[in-house]
């Protein structure tokens, strides 16, 4: 399934919606909402710094959700258009887009054939399919 | 899958890159922590190995078709912290409505039990306990050929 919502990826999402939007934002008691947290170790973008070179890139993502892996590359590229066909996910991720990435990164909330079909050849430098090829 | 693939080929400068991040297919592992030490480990109930697996495969026959080489390939531990596993299954139920395949009701009996025995193991060992899902992730690099 293209742009599946997989279990660790919906779980951030939804921990950063609490530490980003508020707890009014979840129906769930409050000691439920707390305390999550999702890869501190840094291993992912530790991964995905030791095999692509970001720095100074045009980057395309596919399947952002609320932009857990985005905030962590975001102030090496040039450029970040993240997209996600999830819309209360790409709420989340303008909500919470930080102030020093707000002229970096641009959030749509899209799936990846319309955006694909509206998009010219040859327009980014790096694709990152974050778990969203499944 | 194949199709977006070929469509991020088009996307993509002729020196630019693509980079696949995925769990590996192998179910995640649930864990119980207190001070440092496993409590409890056992594997989370999982029905996404096959669409994990469909991936891996889209990546091979890419290759295969000489769309894509691979330039480089790794893996990573990707950890969630939850300090019991009731928030986790709360969690798991917003969770749930994102997903467009409903659970197996298998799979949803075996996590229920699994809850059961992670909260027993946390409501043993005190404050101090941590619950971790562990996902075992597959990055992948591949260049766009000619």
């Amino acid at each position: 399934m293209w742009l599946r919502v997989e279990l660790a990826s919906a779980l951030a999402l939804v921990a950063t919606s609490i530490l980003n939007v508020g707890q009014s934002a979840s129906p769930l008691p409050e000691d439920c909402l707390m305390n999550i947290r999702v890869d501190p170790e840094n291993n992912e973008p530790r991964a995905l710094f030791q095999l692509a070179r970001i720095d100074g890139r045009d980057v395309l993502e596919v399947g952002c959700g609320d932009g857990r892996l985005t905030w962590r590359y975001a102030a090496k590229a040039a450029r970040v258009i993240a997209i996600d066909p999830f819309e209360p996910s790409i709420l989340r991720a303008k909500k919470s887009l930080p102030q020093e990435l707000q002229a970096t990164v641009e959030f749509r909330h899209t799936a990846f054939a319309d955006f694909a079909a509206s998009c010219k050849r040859s327009a980014f430098d790096v694709v990152i399919l974050s778990w969203s090829l499944c | 899958m194949v199709h977006a693939l070929e469509e991020i080929h088009r996307l993509l400068k002729p020196e630019g890159y693509l980079v696949d991040l995925h769990p590996f297919p192998e179910a995640p592992i649930l864990e119980v922590y207190h001070e440092g030490k496993a409590l409890l480990s056992d594997e989370f109930p999982s029905q996404s190995a096959e669409a994990y697996r469909q991936a891996d495969w889209a990546i091979d026959l890419i290759v295969q078709r000489h769309l894509f080489a691979v330039e480089g390939s790794g893996a990573f531990d990707f950890l969630t912290h939850a300090p019991s596993a009731s928030a986790l299954d709360a969690y798991w139920a917003i969770a749930s409505a994102f997903d467009q395949e409903p659970t197996d009701k298998d799979i949803q009996a075996r996590r229920a039990d699994l809850f059961t025995r992670v909260d027993k193991a946390v409501n043993a060992a005190g404050i101090s306990s941590e619950v971790v899902l562990h996902e075992r992730g597959r990055i992948t690099v591949l260049r766009p050929s000619a």
